[in-house]
């Protein structure tokens, strides 16, 4: 199979998956398992008498309506998607936070603060990935993960609770400890369901897959 | 005797498919197969349409599914194998007993007993 055909083939998989409004991770699992089915069908199809566009359109055939394979697959999403969607965001939200309130704090480093809150907030989070790998084992099985996935946002909405009382009561108020322990809770959790090692791969990967053009 | 369509298998695909893994785990193209070999290659499923099956099978916990360790043979994609769980062997009892029950009635109506 050459580049081109495998090309046409992420296309197809592209069209299903790419209006899907699911968490970045759901959607590359889709993508790939779409992917390896489409391949394996490719192949077969290819033994078949016939040039590489006729494999291709007997494999795109086989496969089905895009529309309605999006449909379905919408309809198959867990209700917990929707945590995993926000889980995306924690990371960033969290490095924004710390660069924001810590920054502000001290204005006249700035710059250097905020590299060292963003340096801080990645260790924390690679921190919270080496535990999580290590609670998984090799058995890979952790059943507090959707207790640990829970838990971000509720922290993250205890810090923010915390911060807006604070500005009602008293809005020159410089100390934020308890928030930002909220904050550091937020990232080491996001860290504890996120594996880190995947998700760089899965960010090259996706970026690819955004860049297919599917009409 | 007539293809039967995906369309006509609506509310019974998840039955067959943990049907299927009942024989041992299998990826997607591989319960496809089984479902073609006991359907005497009278059923026709649009392909992509088992996945979103599978995935709500997972999402009830009545399936299991691993990536495989190596993608075989293809660019980089890897396969995910599904297999049985404890729930997944009820709901196929539960769901046998209910189609015995269905095709008895159906096939009463009809005058073609089951």
């Amino acid at each position: 199979m050459n580049k081109s055909t495998l090309t046409q083939l992420r296309i197809i998989v592209e069209r299903a998956v790419r209006p899907l409004q699911i968490s970045t991770v759901r959607k590359l699992r889709m993508r790939e398992e779409l992917l390896a089915h489409l391949t394996c069908v490719y192949d077969e199809e290819a033994e078949k008498p016939g040039d590489e566009h006729a494999a291709l359109e007997r494999t795109e055939r086989r496969f089905g309506n895009p529309d309605e394979l999006t449909r379905q697959l919408h309809e198959s999403l867990p209700a917990r998607d929707f945590s995993e969607r926000f889980m995306d965001r924690v990371v960033f939200l969290s490095l924004l936070w710390f660069a924001l309130f810590w920054g502000a704090e001290f204005p006249e480093f700035s710059g250097r603060i905020f590299l060292e809150v963003c340096l801080f907030a990645v260790g924390l989070i690679f921190l919270g990935d080496l535990v999580r790998r290590a609670l998984n084992g090799p058995s890979a099985c952790f059943h507090p993960r959707a207790l640990l996935i829970a838990s971000a946002p509720v922290l993250m909405f205890g810090g923010l609770l915390y911060l807006s009382l604070e500005f009602l009561f008293d809005p020159w108020a410089k100390p934020r400890e308890i928030s930002n322990i909220f904050m550091i809770m937020a990232a080491l959790m996001w860290g504890l369901v996120t594996p880190i090692h995947e998700t760089i791969a899965q960010i090259r990967s996706q970026r690819e897959w955004d860049d297919l053009p599917i009409n | 005797m007539d293809p039967i369509h995906g369309d006509k298998l609506r509310g019974h695909l998840e039955s067959l498919v943990l049907s299927t893994l009942e024989r041992g785990e299998a990826h997607g193209l591989e319960i496809l197969r089984r479902l073609e070999e006991n359907g005497c290659g009278l059923l026709r499923l649009k392909e992509g349409s088992l996945y979103p099956a599978l995935y709500r099978l997972e999402a009830a916990g009545e399936v299991k599914a691993v990536w495989e360790d190596e993608p075989h043979g293809r660019r980089g994609a890897r396969r995910r194998i599904y297999r049985l769980t404890a729930k997944g062997h009820r709901k196929l009892a539960a769901g046998r007993v209910e189609w015995q029950s269905f095709a008895r009635v159906v096939g009463g109506i009809l005058g073609a007993p089951a």
